[in-house]
């Protein structure tokens, strides 16, 4: 929401508001028959009197903001490395062709929503009255847990104090919590501690800024961004190979969508 | 090859998100180590015993995504 509040801003395009809804469900994929991987169908409104021009470019914004492009169009270059307890190193990039995803069990993947509301009175402007930040959104996600219906609210977005996270930021944290819950499910730890002792790390280039995200994003063009995933690992080489551990991060329902996208089931834009 | 801990090219990038595993059903992650923030997260799996203590990953992906 806040690339598209900030595309229009940037274009003169008078865009009064915007929602978002997502629907999650489970999906098999059919290229990693090991795992079950997430899609969406997404449905943006966008309230305003705009051309069919204004249209056609905010809503080639909702396609290629950051996060979008990350989880669908493989702008994540990732660089994995391993860094043992034990004080060893090494890099955990390229992933030998000929490995095959561990076998274990991973979390369910349960249907739930998500919805996102733009908080207008959030943006902020300079002393020349331009807008400085675009705001913030406040994000209800719902999930059908085993036991019962479980609801929380998230607040991403850009303010000048840094009240809450940026979006792709949040992707990213998203990113390196799948990752820590995958490799907690599946790696062979020698003892039933050993997994809290687990740790992903990652670093981030942030090539251009938000300006350059939201001209990308207007554009349709594709802004490739490289990343940094350590994981800190027990044990050592010997006793947690490193193929087991890149074994494992073939599953990882996260790691997929940045590889082979594919998130996506359905999209619509309304004009409200 | 393994190497000594910080000799690596990507050893230098600074990592500022962080994730560990809290127990068997919940990862605490934060943003912002060492940069702007602190912005922690708390995400959970679906499980048949207990509730879940934050949304599971997917979720918050597609939530920053609706962000």
């Amino acid at each position: 929401m806040v690339t598209v509040v900030g595309v229009a801003y940037r274009g003169g395009i008078p865009l009064e508001n915007i929602e978002v809804d997502f629907a999650v469900e489970p999906v098999e994929r059919a290229d990693y028959p090991a795992s079950l991987g997430f899609g969406v169908r997404e449905v943006v409104r966008l309230k305003g009197n705009l051309s069919e021009t204004e249209r056609v470019r905010l809503q080639r914004a909702v396609r290629y903001c950051p996060v979008g492009q990350a989880l669908t169009k493989g702008s994540m270059v990732v660089e994995d490395e391993v860094q043992w307890l034990s004080g060893e190193v090494t890099a955990a990039s390229p992933v030998p062709e000929s490995l095959r995803p561990l076998e274990g069990n991973l979390p369910a993947i349960v249907p739930g929503s998500v919805h996102g509301r733009y908080l207008l009175d959030t943006k902020e402007y300079d002393a020349d009255g331009g807008m400085s930040d675009e705001g913030e959104a406040k994000i209800y996600v719902t999930t059908e847990n085993l036991t019962h219906t479980s609801r929380w609210t998230v607040l991403a977005g850009h303010s000048s104090e840094g009240w809450v996270p940026p979006p792709f930021p949040t992707a990213q944290a998203a990113w390196a919590a799948s990752t820590a819950t995958t490799l907690s499910r599946l790696l062979p730890f020698e003892d039933a501690g050993d997994a809290e002792s687990l740790r992903v790390e990652l670093g981030m280039s942030a090539p251009g800024g938000r300006g350059q995200a939201q001209g990308n994003a207007a554009a349709g063009t594709v802004s490739y961004r490289n990343a940094v995933r350590r994981i800190v690992a027990p044990g050592s080489p010997r006793t947690m190979p490193i193929e087991t551990i890149q074994a494992a991060l073939l599953r990882d329902p996260i790691s997929i969508a940045y590889r082979e996208g594919g998130v996506v089931l359905d999209e619509q834009v309304v004009i409200d | 090859m393994t190497q000594p801990a910080s000799s690596s090219a990507a050893s230098q990038t600074q990592r500022n998100i962080i994730a560990r595993p809290v127990g068997e059903d919940t990862v605490l992650t934060l943003i912002g180590a060492g940069g702007r923030g602190p912005w922690p997260f708390v995400t959970g799996i679906p499980n048949l015993t207990s509730d879940i203590g934050g949304p599971p990953p997917q979720y918050l992906a597609v939530a920053a995504w609706a962000a």
